[in-house]
């Protein structure tokens, strides 16, 4: 029997401030997640993900000693990535259009902005989750299809708006 | 699974492993909505702690600038860059929306001074950033401070430039 529920769902928080690892792991233990593993830097995190089988990432962009982008960048791309498919999500202050492009365009699969509401993160995690998107591997780009395509048809009204 | 192949370019199947995982329902049903609430009323709890750390970063961009002012280089300005993101970061999730707006602020205005035929940075422009959050902060101003601290963003953005995208 299948065990219904986010208890095994496996967690890695990359962030290099104390005070929002500590809310970020709070949050997650509140929503049901019980495997979560926190880490202040990007190389802790490139040391874990050599070792361990994580669900999916949590990572902030500014940190010392390498950035999230360089992390997401290492994950998806380094041959010794142990799962360059693992879903990402990028949790951070930066909120200008271009690190979104960014950060799309090194294979983040979600994005938030800091501050967040638990219902933000839980819209995330449930994209990840139900919908997740194609992967795509190429010569100048590996991460999930930056295509987001419709993963449900539409029904009566809203198919007929958005013919119209 | 790879689902298409050419020209060097792989396509993969979805992976729906994380789904199968939580037992290949919908999240709502192994995530109730008082998990939820719960989980927002740790980040609401939280705000205390992420006031005394905009307390902290604040004392932390007085001193970047301080020393930007002692010998202004890309480096000083770096650490304003840094100091101000922290400001910025801790006191939205604390709730001091305008604090975060100005502090970002700080911190564009920084950025956009390094990029190619960008005007000079104006050491008042600085200043006045730095005073105003620590007075913002003195003021424990929660929100974006109502019309008064909408005004106050106006004006700075025709001055510094935009602070949204």
């Amino acid at each position: 029997m299948v065990d219904s529920s986010l208890k095994n769902v496996s967690i890695l928080v990359v962030d290099d401030t104390t005070l929002m690892q500590q809310l970020i792991h709070d949050v997650l233990k509140r929503l049901g997640f019980q495997k979560v593993v926190v880490v202040n830097s990007g190389r802790k995190a490139i040391e874990l993900v050599a070792q361990h089988s994580f669900d999916f990432i949590i990572t902030d962009w500014r940190m010392d000693d390498m950035t999230g982008i360089d992390l997401i960048r290492y994950v998806r791309t380094a041959p010794q990535s142990r799962n360059p498919h693992i879903p990402i999500i990028m949790l951070t202050g930066n909120s200008e259009v271009r690190d979104v492009i960014e950060a799309r365009d090194v294979g983040v699969n979600e994005y938030m902005i800091k501050p967040f509401s638990a219902e933000q993160l839980v819209k995330r995690i449930r994209s990840v989750i139900e919908h997740p998107r194609r992967f795509v591997e190429a010569a100048n780009y590996n991460g999930p299809d930056r295509r987001r395509v419709l993963q449900f048809p539409l029904k009566g009204a809203e198919r007929r708006k958005r013919r119209a | 699974m790879i689902l298409q192949q050419e020209d060097n370019v792989k396509i993969f199947e979805p992976d729906h492993g994380l789904h199968v995982k939580i037992g290949g329902t919908s999240l709502d049903q192994v995530l109730p909505p008082e998990a939820v609430e719960a989980a927002q009323a740790v980040i609401q709890e939280s705000a205390d702690q992420f006031l005394a750390e905009s307390f902290t970063e604040m004392d932390k961009l007085e001193a970047a600038f301080g020393n930007w002012r002692k010998a202004a280089g890309a480096d000083g300005l770096t650490a304003i860059v840094r100091t101000a993101f922290a400001v910025k970061t801790a006191a939205g999730v604390g709730g001091y929306d305008l604090v975060a707006a100005l502090a970002k602020s700080l911190h564009l205005y920084c950025e956009r001074s390094l990029e190619v035929g960008a005007p000079p940075l104006k050491a008042s422009i600085l200043e006045w950033h730095v005073s105003s959050l620590r007075t913002l902060l003195t003021a424990r101003i929660k929100g974006m401070g109502g019309a008064a601290g909408e005004a106050v963003m106006a004006e700075v953005e025709k001055l510094c430039g935009p602070t949204t995208a």
